[in-house]
C-alpha cells in the first residue's frame, strides 16, 4: 500500500539505506539549478578563460622545452594529429562503437531502473523489500563484474553491454527513488481526493513529479555508463575508444592517447550540453518549481 | 436540509511513543447550501477532521454520511499550499479532477476555461503555476475544486499563507462563487474574523483531542461589511473566550 500523508515526510527514521546515495546525488545536482540565470552564463566564460590559459601555458612549456614534449606534446600537435584524415576516422569509428555500447546499455539499464526507483520511492513496503539488495550491490564497482559476465555471456558485445546496463541501473534507480520519496504529499492526497486509481496516481503524479530526478539520473547514468564502457574496452575489446587508448599506451603513441582522452571528454561534455538543452525544452517548469518538496511560496 | 452528517468521529494515531488521540467524538452537520467554518488552536485536529471527511484518513470511530442522492463527486479539497501540479498548466490543473473522473478532454477543458474566465484568469490558461502570484495560485486551487461540481467543498486554511489584502480579495471571491453555486462548504481556519465574515455557523474545537466545544451561529446579514463591525467584534470576543484556554493549553502556558 503506498504510504501517503505527512508521515511520508516525517516518519523516516530508517533512512540509513542505499537511497541516501540518491538523495545526496539529487541534492548535489539540483541545487545549482535554482541559481540565477545570469550566474549560469558567467560560468562558461570563466571556464573557457581558465581552459585557454592552461592550454597556452602547456603550449609554451612544451615548445620552449620547459616540460617534456615526449609526455606532454603541444596541444597544437595533438589537435593536428586528431584532425588528420586517418586519425579522425579512427577516433570517430572508436567513438561510434563506444557510444553504441553506451546507449544500448543505458536503454537496458535505465528504463527498468527508473520504473523500479519510482515504485520503491512510492511504496514503503517495496522499498523495505528491495533496499537491502540495492545497499549490498550498489557499492560493488560494476567493472569488477566484467570477468563474471564474460564467463556467463562470452567475449562478445553482450557481456560489455550488460556490464554497462548494470552500471547505469543504480544511479537511475536511486535518484528516481529519492525523487519519488520527496514528492509533495499534497499531490498524492489530491489524487486520492479525486478518486485516482493506482495507475492514474502513478502516471499523473508519480511519473511527472519524479521527472526532474530522472533527468538527473540520466546524466549520472550516462557518466557511469561511459566510464564502464571505456574500462570494459580497455579490458576486453577490439574496438572502441577504450581499445584506442590501450593501443596508444602499448605502442607509446602519446598524441593518440591524448586524442582519445579528448574525444571521451568531448562526448561527455557534448552529451551533458545536449541533455540540458533537451530538458529545458521538455520540462520548462522544472528549474522554477519546487515540486519535489513543499511549495512555501 | 442536512447534506453532511459527521457522527462521533474519533481518530487515534499510533506511534512508537504511544497512541495520540487527535479527535474524540466529533459530531456536527452541514446543510445543503451552508457555509460552516471550524476554528481551533493549532494541533487540535482540524485538518485531521477534514481529511477524515474527505476519506484521506481513516477514522478510528464514528462515521461520515453524505445525505441525499448524488452522482457528483462527494468532496473536493482546497489545500493551504494550493497543491497545484507544477508540470501542468493552469487549465490542466483546473481540469485535473474532471480528467481523473474520465470526462472527455473537450468537455473538461471547456468547463475549466469557462470557470477560469469567470474568476478573471482566462488569459492565464497556458501559464504554469510558478508563473503566477501566490494569490493567483490559490484562486486556481479553488477553481479546481469548484469545477469538479462536487457536493461538499472542504477548505483547509486556504488563505493561511496569503497577505492581508490578497486574503480579503480571495474571501470575497470565494463568497461570490459560493453564492452562485450554493453548495455546502466546510472551511477550516485559525482566523476567527475570517470564520465570522464567511460562515453561516462557526464550530469551535477544543484542544487535542479535538471535539466540538460550541456551535456559534452567525446571523449577521450578508454582505458583512464595515457596518457590522461591532457585531463581528462581539462574536470574535465570544469565540476567543471559548478558544483562549485551548490555545494556552497548546502553548503550555497555563
Amino acid at each position: 500500500m503506498p504510504h501517503l500523508g505527512p508521515a511520508r515526510a516525517s516518519g523516516e527514521g530508517h533512512t540509513v539505506d542505499a537511497l541516501t546515495y540518491g538523495e545526496a546525488a539529487l541534492a548535489a545536482t539540483s541545487r545549482p539549478a535554482v541559481r540565477g540565470a545570469r550566474r549560469r552564463h558567467r560560468v562558461p566564460c570563466i571556464s573557457l578563460g581558465v581552459l585557454g590559459a592552461a592550454l597556452t601555458i602547456w603550449q609554451l612549456g612544451s615548445r620552449l622545452g620547459l616540460i617534456s614534449a615526449l609526455f606532454f606534446p603541444a596541444p597544437t600537435d595533438i589537435l593536428r594529429f586528431m584532425f588528420t584524415g586517418a586519425s579522425f576516422a579512427y577516433l570517430a569509428d572508436g567513438a561510434k562503437t563506444t557510444l553504441g555500447r553506451v546507449f544500448a546499455g543505458l536503454l537496458i539499464g535505465m528504463v527498468p531502473a527508473a520504473v523500479l526507483g519510482m515504485l520503491i520511492g512510492w511504496s514503503d513496503r517495496l522499498r523495505r523489500a528491495v533496499d537491502p539488495f540495492l545497499a549490498a550491490l550498489h557499492p560493488i564497482p560494476k567493472i569488477a563484474l566484467l570477468p563474471l559476465l564474460i564467463v556467463l555471456f562470452g567475449l562478445g558485445e553482450a557481456s560489455k553491454i550488460i556490464a554497462i546496463s548494470i552500471g547505469a541501473f543504480f544511479p537511475m534507480a536511486l535518484t528516481a527513488a529519492a525523487g519519488a520519496r520527496r514528492i509533495n504529499p499534497t499531490f498524492l492526497e489530491l489524487a486520492q481526493n479525486y478518486g485516482a486509481t493506482r495507475w492514474q496516481t502513478f502516471t499523473k503524479i508519480i511519473l511527472p513529479a519524479t521527472m526532474p530526478s530522472i533527468v538527473v539520473g540520466v546524466r549520472l547514468s550516462f557518466n557511469v555508463a561511459l566510464l564502464i564502457a571505456i574500462s570494459a574496452e580497455i579490458a576486453a575489446a577490439r574496438s572502441g575508444l577504450g581499445t584506442i587508448l590501450w593501443f596508444a599506451w602499448e605502442t607509446f603513441r602519446i598524441e593518440q592517447l591524448y586524442a582519445g582522452l579528448i574525444t571521451v571528454s568531448v562526448i561527455g561534455v557534448g552529451f551533458n550540453s545536449l541533455w540540458s538543452a533537451l530538458v529545458a525544452r521538455l520540462l520548462p517548469w522544472q528549474d522554477e518549481a519546487p515540486q519535489l518538496g513543499h511549495d512555501t511560496r | 436540509m442536512t447534506r453532511l452528517l459527521a457522527r462521533g468521529i474519533s481518530k487515534t494515531y499510533s506511534s512508537a511513543r504511544g497512541d495520540v488521540e487527535a479527535l474524540r467524538g466529533v459530531t456536527f452537520e452541514v446543510g445543503r447550501h451552508e457555509f460552516v467554518s471550524i476554528v481551533g488552536a493549532s494541533g487540535c485536529g482540524k485538518t485531521t477532521l477534514l481529511k477524515v471527511i474527505a476519506g484521506l484518513v481513516e477514522a478510528s470511530g464514528g462515521q461520515v454520511e453524505l445525505l441525499g442522492r448524488s452522482t457528483r463527486q462527494p468532496y473536493a479539497l482546497v489545500f493551504q499550499d494550493h497543491g497545484l501540479l507544477p508540470w501542468r498548466s493552469v487549465l490542466e490543473n483546473v481540469a485535473f479532477g474532471l480528467e481523473l473522473r474520465g470526462v472527455a478532454r473537450d468537455t473538461r477543458e471547456r468547463r475549466a476555461h469557462e470557470f477560469l474566465d469567470r474568476i478573471g484568469l482566462g488569459q492565464f490558461v497556458r501559464h504554469f503555476p510558478h508563473e503566477l502570484s501566490a494569490g493567483m495560485r490559490q484562486r486556481v486551487g479553488i477553481a479546481r475544486a469548484f469545477v469538479t461540481d462536487c457536493d461538499v467543498l472542504l477548505l483547509d486554511e486556504p488563505f493561511g499563507a496569503l497577505d492581508a489584502q490578497t486574503k480579503l480579495i480571495l474571501q470575497e471571491e470565494l463568497l461570490r462563487l459560493w453564492r452562485d453555486d450554493r453548495r455546502a462548504i466546510v472551511h477550516v481556519t485559525h482566523d476567527i474574523e475570517e470564520a465570522i465574515l464567511l460562515s453561516d455557523r462557526v464550530l469551535v474545537m477544543s484542544a487535542r483531542p479535538g471535539s466540538i466545544e460550541e456551535e456559534v451561529p452567525i446571523r449577521l446579514p450578508r454582505p458583512r461589511e464595515v457596518a457590522s463591525v461591532h457585531e463581528v467584534w462581539e462574536l470574535r470576543c465570544h469565540i476567543w473566550g471559548l478558544l483562549e484556554r485551548a490555545v494556552k493549553d497548546t502553548l503550555w502556558m497555563h
